[in-house]
């Protein structure tokens, strides 16, 4: 074995060269609105150049004005006061006229780009990650009010799962308090900009109506995670690494300390999963209840919402109740249980709460037959398949291809849209985008998640990808 | 069943036949830094880590022992899909502004050069020349630069104008031999922000005339959009990418054979030949095979979005969907996904970056290089469900 050492004879000399950096690209990296739904943005071009070695400038860092740094809280817009100073109208002197810069923004941050590249040719190109293009309607949900003293649609979803607590201490997971201090954040935040995010708003119809969609390059990165994506957005939210879990993680050691408590009570372990299953078995009965409606010709969200919340109303009032039996013999599992399904209840009524806004995919899915490949379940399975006897040996290999390969059937899902947590995807689009790319299992936090020590998530490639031209030259930033 | 138990022994021994791998083995990957591992003889060439500094190794694909490693923190620049150059006696690595040419036998550093600018991360040779594209210290033009690969000595094959070479993207050019002349082609793209884009395809014959002479194989447009990943060139027959369009373009008698639009574009995947048909996994979530010689789509399959590189084994044609980070099986001749997998347990997922030959998948969970005989994912990996329709 050889262990060779490159030299690099040439560093120094480098560095003394004139001109060294007449490749670099002049860019502006624009974060959203506040840590409330937007963090650690700043640590991505921090990466991007000094750990992956691309060559640009930085304009709103490195602004020589100072105190004109980039401020996010004038909006994209005012409609009341249109000569008012807006974001956009801020950056403009810190491009100067240059040309060919390109933007890469999270969050609010793109509408402000946006604006930006409607009001100045200095922009060349944006890449616009994990941006409410078209509005946002969990921003819509945790701000709006009907009327001025009512409560807004989270509150409710959260008093909701906070009436199955029942005044159990649920302090050491404590998702509810993390999602209450989260959804006052959004709501009683005197920054307007999350007005402005909310779909429909004055601010996003000006974008996407008059004038219409960028006249330059952009590419999308749209991130979208799997079920309990609010879950996921809290454990991003509540800790530095974006990519650490420790609401979820809680949860789940909880709930498998309760599972090895009980290994041999088959009625417990019943409770324990179904408690587990909530969010999984209201995905089944959104489907059932889309599929039913869907018979009968296109359902309204309104109708499907409605027959929706009848299941759950039901469902959790069975729950309880079975919780509740289990009091008096183990007080602490009454509580993990009633804390895990406040969980599973605001995930869904969240995850639920977005399809009045975004569509319902429609798949197929192969799913078990069985619920378990047991010998009996296999014979019983096969004396279903043949009308006569079907001879010995038929029917033996019936039976072991049976617990061998499990059957399955085909059966039509209803799923609802993919999302990051905070954005469906349909709110992430935009018309006309030179690339699509999708961060999958990546939440609204996570889409601004790099590092140059982690590889976690796919962001690194998608902005290496981008940089190094395979979408063209007018994303691509040189190397060092 | 016992009949079946002997047909899948028969399998595993008849497939072992054409697998290297005497037994499973795992590498540390580098935290810093990745590429699509190289094979060289016996021997993958692979992205790792040497006492916590970033280090290429050299792995005998059969037994997973170490025959060489090179380390540097250099690496940590190495784009991840970049596309070095490999032959019998040299791996020469783009890096920035370096060019390094190894032994790709010993690991032993042959030559070095540093240019004032960066230069294209795609290089390409001909056994006896490497060649690559900067930009040009002027800023108005490119240059297409040679190497001499025994010797590392650089000399200036080309220069080529265009409006301002930072806006611009030139990748590296790439020999060919259509039958009567050698030459290069290079891909252009002259990006005009609120403009009109010209690109074009920059062919230079050797027994012809000195100037190379442009064609345009992708309209004129808006978005910046032109041929922008490495094609496929095979004797007179060249492949393009260029955004939605893959363009059949004929060295020799320099016109476009075909041209198809597909409903997305490449990002992350690399555009393959393999038999008669060319291999493309867009951006649509979907693998498409298209004629080769006709661009006729012969199938399409479905796959997650952001795919990796496509990999052509006897058996089958492999990839792991970027995205969702599960490998697929597919069928070549039908498009069948045959199989998907996963990592045992929870919490691993398979990285893009793979290398699948020589009967092995050699797969990466980002901390380890793991080894698995083609014959054994179904036991070694999490085998997955294969959806008629999956959430597309």
């Amino acid at each position: 074995m050889k262990n060779n050492k490159l030299l690099n004879t040439f560093a120094l000399t480098l560095l003394l060269l004139p001109g060294w950096a007449l490749g670099q690209r002049n860019t502006i990296w624009l974060d959203g609105a506040t840590t409330t739904t937007s963090k650690g943005w700043r640590g991505t071009p921090n990466a991007m150049r000094d750990f992956y070695n691309y060559d640009f400038v930085d304009l709103v860092s490195t602004n020589s004005a100072g105190s004109q740094e980039y401020d996010l809280s004038l909006g994209v817009r005012d409609f009341d006061i249109p000569t008012s100073p807006t974001a956009a109208i801020q950056m403009e002197p810190m491009l100067d006229n240059r040309s060919n810069v390109l933007g890469i923004a999270h969050d609010f941050g793109g509408l402000v780009l946006r604006e930006l590249a409607n009001r100045d040719n200095s922009l060349s190109a944006m890449i616009l990650d994990g941006v409410p293009n078209q509005g946002s309607s969990a921003v819509r949900m945790a701000t709006y009010r009907q009327i001025p003293d009512a409560k807004t649609r989270a509150q409710l979803i959260l008093e909701n799962a906070q009436s199955v607590q029942a005044m159990q201490d649920c302090d050491d997971c404590n998702a509810l308090g993390i999602f209450e201090t989260w959804i006052n954040a959004l709501s009683t935040s005197s920054v307007d900009v999350f007005n402005q995010m909310a779909n429909s708003s004055s601010q996003i119809n000006y974008l996407n109506d008059n004038p219409p969609p960028p006249e330059i390059p952009f590419a999308i990165l749209w991130g979208s995670v799997e079920e309990l994506s609010l879950m996921s957005l809290m454990d991003s939210r509540t800790s530095n690494n974006p990519w650490s879990t420790p609401i979820t993680s809680c949860a789940a050691e909880a709930m498998e300390r309760a599972r090895k408590d009980y290994e041999t009570d088959l009625e417990i372990l019943g409770l324990i999963s179904t408690v587990s299953g909530f969010f999984g078995r209201a995905l089944s009965a959104f489907g059932e209840i889309v599929g039913e409606f869907a018979e009968g010709g296109t359902p309204s969200p309104g109708t499907v919402l409605s027959a929706y919340g009848d299941w759950v109303v039901a469902e959790r009032s069975a729950i309880i109740e079975d919780i509740e039996a289990q009091r008096e013999a183990d007080q602490e599992l009454a509580r993990i249980l009633r804390c895990e399904l406040s969980h599973q209840l605001l995930a869904s009524e969240w995850q639920f709460g977005l399809i009045e806004y975004g569509t319902v995919e429609v798949g197929t899915e192969e799913v078990p037959l069985l619920p378990e490949a047991s010998q009996a379940l296999c014979i019983q399975y096969c004396q279903e398949q043949f009308t006569g006897f079907p001879g010995l040996s038929v029917f033996g290999n019936c039976v072991e291809d049976c617990m061998d390969d499990p059957p399955t059937q085909t059966v039509t899902v209803y799923l609802p849209e993919e999302n990051d947590g905070l954005l469906l995807k349909s709110e992430q689009m935009l018309d006309g985008a030179a690339h699509v790319y999708h961060l999958e299992e990546h939440n609204h936090f996570q889409e601004t998640a790099l590092s140059g020590q982690s590889s976690e998530g796919t962001l690194n490639h998608a902005l290496q990808e981008l940089f190094d031209g395979a979408a063209g030259p007018a994303f691509a930033v040189p190397k060092q | 069943m016992r009949y079946l138990i002997v047909v899948w022994g028969l399998l595993i021994s008849l497939s072992g036949c054409s697998s290297v791998l005497q037994e499973s083995w795992v590498v540390p990957c580098s935290g810093h830094f990745e590429f699509y591992p190289l094979n060289w003889e016996q021997l993958l060439i692979l992205s790792s880590s040497c006492d916590s500094e970033p280090c290429i190794k050299a792995i005998d694909l059969r037994s997973g022992e170490e025959a060489w490693s090179l380390s540097d923190t250099l690496f940590k620049q190495v784009y991840y899909n970049f596309q070095p150059y490999l032959d019998e006696r040299y791996l020469v690595l783009p890096v920035g502004r370096e060019l390094i040419c190894l032994s790709p036998k010993t690991g032993e550093i042959l030559w070095q050069s540093r240019r004032s600018r960066s230069g294209d991360s795609h290089v390409f040779g001909d056994g006896q020349f490497v060649y690559r594209s900067y930009v040009a210290t002027s800023d108005s033009a490119f240059e297409w630069i040679r190497f001499d690969l025994d010797s590392g000595r650089d000399s200036l094959l080309l220069m080529s104008p265009v409006s301002k070479a930072s806006r611009c993207l030139m990748r590296s050019p790439v020999p060919f031999f259509d039958g009567r002349d050698s030459g290069l082609v290079s891909p252009v793209i002259d990006y005009e922000p609120r403009g009109l884009t010209e690109s074009y395809l920059l062919l230079w014959k050797q027994e012809q005339s000195a100037a190379a002479v442009r064609h345009t194989i992708y309209p004129d447009n808006e978005q910046g959009r032109g041929p922008s990943l490495p094609p496929v060139v095979a004797g007179k027959h060249s492949w393009w990418v260029a955004s939605q369009d893959v363009v059949s373009f004929d060295l020799a008698n320099e016109k476009i054979v075909w041209r198809v639009t597909l409903p997305h574009g490449l990002l992350t995947s690399r555009l393959t030949l393999h038999g008669d048909n060319l291999f493309l996994a867009c951006e649509d979530e979907k693998l498409y095979a298209i004629a080769a010689s006709t661009g006729k789509l012969q199938w399409s399959s479905p796959i997650a979005g952001t795919p990796g590189r496509v990999f052509h084994a006897p058996e089958a044609t492999y990839l792991i969907g970027g995205s969702d980070q599960v490998l697929y099986e597919i069928d070549r001749h039908k498009g069948q996904v045959l199989d998907r997998y996963a990592f045992q347990g929870t919490g691993r997922k398979l990285r893009r970056v793979a290398y699948f030959g020589h009967g092995v998948a050699v797969l990466n969970d980002g901390r380890n290089w793991q080894a698995v005989p083609l014959t054994a994912l179904p036991t070694q990996l999490r085998r997955l469900q294969v959806p008629e329709n999956n959430r597309k």
